[in-house]
This record gives C-alpha cells, sequence and structure tokens, in this order.
C-alpha cells in the first residue's frame, strides 16, 4: 500500500464531511470553501470539489442560490438544506465515534502489545 | 508575437492567446467527456465559473492577456479530469496526483500541455462521396480520397472497367448503389473527416476557406434538387437491404441451427435420420464433413448479412460506423470461411 495514495483515500474520505462542516452556519460559494479547504490541506486539486457539490445538491443535502457579487458575474451560493442538517449531525456522530477510537489507540500504554 | 482573440468565459470577456485558447478549450472538452450528462454540464459550468475568477484575478495582478502559462497554471491548480472525476478508479487519481506532486519540473512556467492532450489518437477517416472534386457524383473522388489512391488513376479504371465484357450493368449499377448510400461530404468537418485530418480549431477554419475560394454557388440548386432525390433513393435502397439482410439473416440462422442439431444428433447418438432430412444433404461421400462444410458457409453468410445491416443502419440511422481495420479483419474472416467451407463440401463430396 503506497503512503501517498492512503493519505489522498483517507482525505477523500473526509471531504464531504468538512464541506458540510464549513456550511453549517453560513452559506458559501466554491471559491470561499476551496479557501477554506486549502488552507485545512483538504484538497489537492480544486476541481475535486465540484462534482462533489452537485452530487451532495443532487441528493437533496445542499441547495444553492445565485447571489450577486460587487465584482463579475452572479455566484452559486450553497447552504444546508434540513435534510443536510441532519446528514451533518449523523456524520458528526460518526465522526466523534472514529475518533475517540483512533485517539483511544494512540493513548496505548507501551506495555500491552500493539503495533505503533 | 502571438495572436490573441476575446473570448467570454462564464458572462466575463477575457483577451487570451491563440495557444492558450486551443489548450483551455482541449482541457474542457476533456472535463464534458469526464462529466457526461446535465449533472457533468453543471460541474463543467462552475468549473468554467471558477476558471473565469482565477483569470480575473491573474488580470487584476498586473497581466493584459491570458498566456498559456496562465492556463497551465490554471489547470494544474483545478486538476486533471483523471484526477477528480469520481466515476474513476480511486487509486489511479491518487497515483497520478501523487506522480504530479512528485515531477517539480512541471512547476515552472511550462510552453506544452502539462496533461496529454487527446490529439495522440490516430484521426478516423470516412468514406464520404467527394463533392468538391466530382464528375457525376463524387463517388469515385470519396473512394480515392479513402483508400489515398490518385481519382484520375482510378477512374481511368473504372472506364477500362465498363469496356469488360458482360459487366457494364453491373459497374453500373455499383456505381449508382454507391451514390445513393454514401454520404456527400457537405460540411467543412465532414470533408476533414473524409481526408483523415483531425477536426481541430485550426484546420476546420482552413477548410472553410478552402470551400469559400473554390465554392461555385451557381451549380448548387440543380445539385442539390437531384442530390436530395438520390438521397431518398438511397434511404429505400438501405431499407431494403436492411429488411432482406434480416430475412436471409434469419433463414440462414434456421439453417445453422439445424445443422448444429444435426451434428450433435449425429455425434452424440450415431443417428443419421435428422441429418438425411437437412434440404442440402449429400448422399454420397462424407456427409458429416458436408454438413460441417455447409454450417461453416452459413456462419460466413450470416456475417456477411450482420454486415450488410450494420451499413444499412449506418446510412439510415446513423449508427457509427465499423472502422476500416475491422471491415478488413471481418472480410478475410469470411472468405476463409468460404473457402473452408467450399474445400470441406468438396472433400465430402468425393466417394468413399
Amino acid at each position: 500500500m503506497n503512503i501517498e495514495n492512503l493519505k489522498s483515500q483517507m482525505r477523500k474520505g473526509m471531504l464531504e464531511f468538512c464541506v458540510l462542516l464549513i456550511l453549517r452556519h453560513k452559506a458559501a460559494y466554491a471559491s470561499e470553501m476551496i479557501a477554506e479547504l486549502k488552507g485545512a490541506k483538504l484538497i489537492v486539486v480544486e476541481g475535486t470539489l465540484y462534482p462533489l457539490l452537485t452530487r451532495l445538491k443532487n441528493d437533496g443535502l445542499l441547495s444553492y442560490e445565485w447571489r450577486e457579487s460587487t465584482a463579475g458575474p452572479p455566484r452559486k451560493y450553497y447552504s444546508l438544506t434540513p435534510e443536510g442538517d441532519e446528514f451533518l449531525d449523523q456524520l458528526s456522530d460518526s465522526w466523534r465515534e472514529i475518533s475517540d477510537s483512533v485517539d483511544h489507540l494512540q493513548n496505548l500504554t507501551p506495555n500491552t502489545p500493539s503495533q505503533q | 508575437m502571438k495572436k490573441s482573440f476575446p473570448v467570454n468565459i462564464n458572462g466575463t470577456i477575457f483577451y487570451i492567446d491563440e495557444d492558450a485558447y486551443a489548450l483551455l478549450n482541449t482541457y474542457l472538452e476533456q472535463l464534458e467527456r469526464a462529466f457526461p450528462g446535465q449533472e457533468g454540464k453543471e460541474i463543467v459550468a462552475d468549473i468554467e465559473a471558477r476558471i473565469s475568477e482565477l483569470f480575473a484575478e491573474r488580470l487584476a495582478s498586473g497581466a493584459s492577456v491570458i498566456a498559456i502559462e496562465d492556463v497551465n497554471t490554471v489547470i494544474e491548480q483545478m486538476g486533471r479530469p483523471q484526477d477528480f472525476s469520481e466515476g474513476n478508479v480511486e487509486d489511479e487519481g491518487a497515483e497520478s496526483q501523487s506522480a504530479a506532486q512528485d515531477s517539480p519540473s512541471s512547476e515552472g512556467p511550462s510552453t506544452p500541455p502539462p496533461f496529454t492532450a487527446p490529439e495522440a489518437e490516430a484521426p478516423r477517416k470516412r468514406l464520404f462521396r467527394d463533392e468538391r472534386d466530382k464528375v457525376l457524383g463524387g463517388v469515385l473522388g470519396g473512394i480515392a480520397c479513402y483508400m489515398n489512391w490518385n481519382v484520375n488513376i482510378l477512374r481511368i479504371f473504372f472506364v477500362l472497367a465498363l469496356f469488360i465484357p458482360y459487366t457494364f450493368l453491373l459497374w453500373v449499377l455499383l456505381y449508382l448503389l454507391a451514390w445513393m448510400v454514401i454520404p456527400a461530404a457537405s460540411t467543412p468537418q465532414q470533408v476533414l473527416e473524409m481526408q483523415g485530418q483531425p477536426v481541430t480549431i485550426n484546420n476546420l477554419g482552413q477548410a472553410i476557406l478552402d470551400a469559400m475560394n473554390s465554392g461555385n454557388p451557381s451549380e448548387k440548386p440543380s445539385g442539390n434538387a437531384f442530390g436530395s432525390f438520390m438521397k431518398f433513393l438511397g434511404k429505400l435502397v438501405a431499407i431494403v437491404f436492411c429488411v432482406g439482410g434480416c430475412l436471409i439473416g434469419a433463414l440462414v440462422t434456421f439453417f445453422l441451427i439445424f445443422a448444429v442439431c444435426a451434428l450433435i444428433v449425429y455425434w452424440g447418438w450415431g443417428s443419421f435420420e435428422l441429418m438425411s432430412d437437412l434440404p442440402f444433404y449429400m448422399h454420397c461421400g462424407n456427409p458429416v464433413l458436408g454438413v460441417l462444410g455447409m454450417a461453416v458457409l452459413f456462419v460466413a453468410l450470416l456475417i456477411v448479412c450482420a454486415g450488410v445491416i450494420w451499413a444499412a443502419g449506418c446510412a439510415l440511422f446513423n449508427w457509427k460506423d465499423l472502422s476500416k481495420g475491422s471491415i478488413i479483419a471481418l472480410a478475410v474472416l469470411v472468405v476463409l470461411l468460404i473457402i473452408a467451407s467450399v474445400v470441406m463440401i468438396a472433400v465430402a463430396k468425393i466417394p468413399m
């Protein structure tokens, strides 16, 4: 198993969750999300975001509206739908479980036989 | 010095260099291919909006025109379609991503496109009637173009062939048939396809210019009326061929199944009864080999029928026509099968 490959798979799995988290409190358009995700080193190529947004929208988790911008053409602002909120809650729960389990494994004491 | 022109990307006008435009266009085409359907259209439109934004940022920082380096940077930033199209195998995308990260040489302003452009594949040649260079219907011109032959030599051979005794009518009929069935290269794009040239913006522009220079509009109307009549006849012939191919195909399939059943019965139970019911049963020599030979002949006929139906379908419903290679391969297969069956039947007829 290639280490870069594994890392990018982990990031890919997290991406939807992170996009929903960004949209939890306020609507955003793609470039804002990209800036946020890049800051967190979650995406390598920006193109990854667009198919994901369209899929989430078609699944009814996101909706969008066009808003005028001060510079340039109108922008597509995405926000969570009620289903999206619910979905995010579920994801948050399972993230907490995963995170707890990983924390637990990382905090194992050296005298218990395990792999680092 | 480079030519540049304005393009509209998501409602904003940018001045873009010619080579940069070609690269961007290729990139967007790749995206469109990677994301088909209504959903794909939306994705590509969103990406275009982002590209427009990135270009606007680039111009805000002092540039006056979008150069090929800018397009390369944007493509690096957005990623290649295989990096992020979701239908793809995940490992593949990850590997090419890491490969892109590993090679620092691609970071600099690289003039060649950083991704593999699809132009590498050989352009497909298609058979059209060449209306730009025609005596009657442009059939020979089209065939010459397709086979890379000299059209005048082909014409001389055709005229000579007319003088072969008893074949005059055959050649005339074949010519008329070809005129009806083979479509004319009427658009610049089809002319390029006929010549086997890749259909790119540059080529298309050149082809349109050529057509304008050599076009003689006075000849058009009469040619058109007759042309549409021939087209109608062509459709009719294609329908007849299609129906005929289906009927003969069905008949041959029936006989083939019967022959195979007979062979199975013979080999399984040693019974000749079913076999001797066959209409083409031979009473001398080796009947098993004879039936086997007939079966092989039927397979060859079936391939021919399928080919005829397919050709008619191409003319009628715009089916995707077969490549030259596969047509030749099928033709060779049919000839081999026929030779094999003739040999088998001939051997079977020798009395034991």
